[in-house]
């Protein structure tokens, strides 16, 4: 007889809260919330003063809380460097130092985090080399950067210590598709090599494709309802609609329902677009074959979107308890 | 998807040397500081006092009350002030919203942090103001004042001081408030020119008072009253024990500090 297998046990924290408030005066940041960050990649999605970089400042131990209690690897991370040590932050504001070029920029952050000289600009270079900074770029002022640049170095200022977990704010912003899919790698290696990531994006197609967990905030709550339908069943978190590009949508939209897999559409013809809802969304994404249907319909396709997901869905659901 | 292989792992530090935390700031700081577009606007200064200190003995037909300007002017006034915004403009910039997020969500205890800017600022400072006295002994020769050389000593010391403490001064109210040249009026006109100029005990809160009575030989040479002052040591002592009480304020003060962002201004 075979022993019994134990249930399988849920990887401890990275971070918690618990009851935990934050108030800038009268203003709300977040107002009793408790919460669980596992190891991973985790969205935190939400409208704009929803809490977010209030939630990231008291992870990051710039500020204290009104009252609850936070814990970062299972210590209290206000101004501790045992806990800042392995922590790394990627701001969403564009503030760079100014007359820096990247990689001067990186070993003086390098040489802060307890690098010496040398190594820190080993490290600089890497960590540019990992997340795409051309050579060519380096040597130009941060300022004089384009966005996209700026994000990659900014991105790679977070990579110089290795961190345990790496809090991002809007890092896709100003990323072209090419910049967010090279992010997006390196996130996904830095989650495989045992790093958590905690970040946020109004991009939610990006970060459908990266989290495997959320934490969906409004009005500086967490609505636990919400999160249960955004985190739950990841693998199977298929758009419910999709937007097609292409040159002949009359004909892709005959062929999707010609193989029941469509609820309903909406045709444009003038612009090429197709909007389809799904009948059953894994049935198409789910088996992997979703490029060889689309290739067998014959259509010229210019363009996928995913436009109605799960937490989409979430988000635009009225909060309940 | 495995990291790259040519990635190599960096431990985490949780009390990094001080000596690389250092080199780390003052690498921040210098490539700032010492950047050719700041230069080019320490220049223009520079062009402007030798012009100032070329019309004031001009204007005085004797040159060689140029010491008594230099002491007068550039230690007691120009230097004091400058080094007032320029700590004070460096401690706004770096805490300007989410610009201390690079460098406070490190492994830094932040009165260290403190201490480290502020000796890499006073470092670039003294840089940047020695050609100060360069150009006044250029004007001094173009004047044929054979005596400023004499003086040079002195004014270096108090050049060096004054940038040492109102430094200090500026790096506090730069933390204290982004409007910290409004405190440095509120200061100038209360302490340094009301309590400064009465010759009281409340006198003694002037810092300029006592660079005063440092440079007394240079200002008594060209016919300035000399208050009681203490001695050149003693000046020193305090002065330099005036910034350590600043800075141990400020960096009490910033310990303590939080970083809400623009979250906190919202309130």
């Amino acid at each position: 007889m075979n022993p019994p297998v134990p249930p399988p046990v849920a990887p401890a924290p990275v971070a918690e809260g618990r009851s935990l408030s934050r108030f800038y005066g009268l203003v709300l940041g977040l107002n009793n919330v408790s919460f669980a960050i596992r190891p991973g990649i985790t969205g935190i999605v939400g409208p704009n003063g929803a809490g977010k970089t209030t939630l990231f400042r008291l992870l990051l131990g710039q500020i204290r809380p009104s009252s609850g209690s936070i814990r970062v690897f299972g210590e209290d991370p206000w101004t501790n460097p045992s806990v800042q040590a392995r922590l790394a932050y990627c701001p969403e504001a564009e503030t760079v130092p100014a007359g820096l070029g990247s990689t001067d920029w990186l070993v003086a952050l390098g040489m802060i985090s307890g690098l010496s000289a040398a190594a820190a600009k080993v490290r600089a270079g890497e960590c540019l080399d990992r997340v795409k900074l051309a050579a060519t770029h380096r040597r130009k002022p941060l300022t004089a950067l384009s966005k996209g640049m700026r994000q990659r170095a900014k991105l790679a200022q977070c990579l110089l210590h290795d961190p345990a977990l790496v809090i991002l704010d809007e890092p896709m912003n100003g990323l072209d598709p090419m910049g967010r899919e090279d992010i997006g790698n390196v996130l996904r290696e830095l989650a495989q090599a045992g790093c958590s990531v905690l970040i946020s994006s109004h991009i939610l197609h990006d970060l459908e494709a990266l989290c495997a967990e959320f934490l969906l905030l409004r009005w500086g709550r967490i609505p636990r309802s919400l999160n249960e339908s955004a985190s739950a069943d990841a693998r199977a978190r298929w758009p419910e609609a999709t937007t097609f590009r292409c040159d002949d949508p009359a004909r892709l939209a005959r062929f999707l329902f010609d193989r029941g897999l469509l609820r309903g559409c909406d045709l444009v013809p003038e612009t090429g677009l197709l909007h389809v809802r799904w009948r059953d969304a894994a049935q198409f994404y789910g088996g992997g074959h979703f490029h060889e249907l689309l290739l067998a319909s014959g259509v010229r396709l210019f363009e996928v979107q995913a436009t109605d997901s799960r937490l989409e869905k979430a988000i635009d659901t009225p909060a309940g308890p | 998807m495995n990291p790259p292989a040519a990635f190599s792992r960096a431990a985490p530090r949780a009390a990094p040397a001080a000596g690389a935390v250092f080199g780390g700031i003052w690498r921040l700081t210098a490539r700032r500081l010492l950047s050719p577009r700041h230069l080019l606007n320490v220049a223009g200064l520079l062009a402007l006092l030798a012009v100032l200190a070329f019309a004031a003995t001009t204007r005085s037909g004797d040159a060689d009350r140029l010491a008594a300007w230099a002491a007068g002017f550039h230690a007691c006034f120009l230097v004091p002030v400058l080094a007032f915004v320029s700590a004070g403009g460096a401690m706004r910039d770096d805490l300007r919203a989410d610009a201390v997020d690079y460098v406070f969500t490190r492994p830094v205890r932040r009165p260290v942090y403190l201490l480290f800017r502020y000796l890499a600022h006073t470092a670039c400072a003294q840089l940047e103001f020695l050609p100060a006295l360069g150009v006044l002994a250029g004007v001094a020769a173009w004047r044929g004042d054979a005596g400023f050389a004499a003086a040079l000593p002195l004014l270096l010391l108090a050049q060096f001081l004054a940038i040492v403490v109102y430094g200090a001064f500026g790096l506090l109210c730069g933390l204290l408030t982004s409007r910290f040249v409004i405190v440095g009026l509120i200061y100038g006109a209360a302490i340094e020119v009301g309590l400064g100029s009465v010759p009281t005990q409340l006198g003694w809160l002037s810092l300029v008072r006592h660079l005063r009575g440092l440079l007394d030989p240079l200002l008594l040479r060209a016919g300035e009253n000399a208050p009681g002052h203490l001695g050149a040591a003693a000046t020193i002592a305090l002065l330099l024990a005036a910034a350590a009480a600043l800075l141990a304020v400020a960096a009490a003060l910033f310990s303590r500090r939080e970083f809400a962002g623009s979250a906190a201004r919202e309130a």
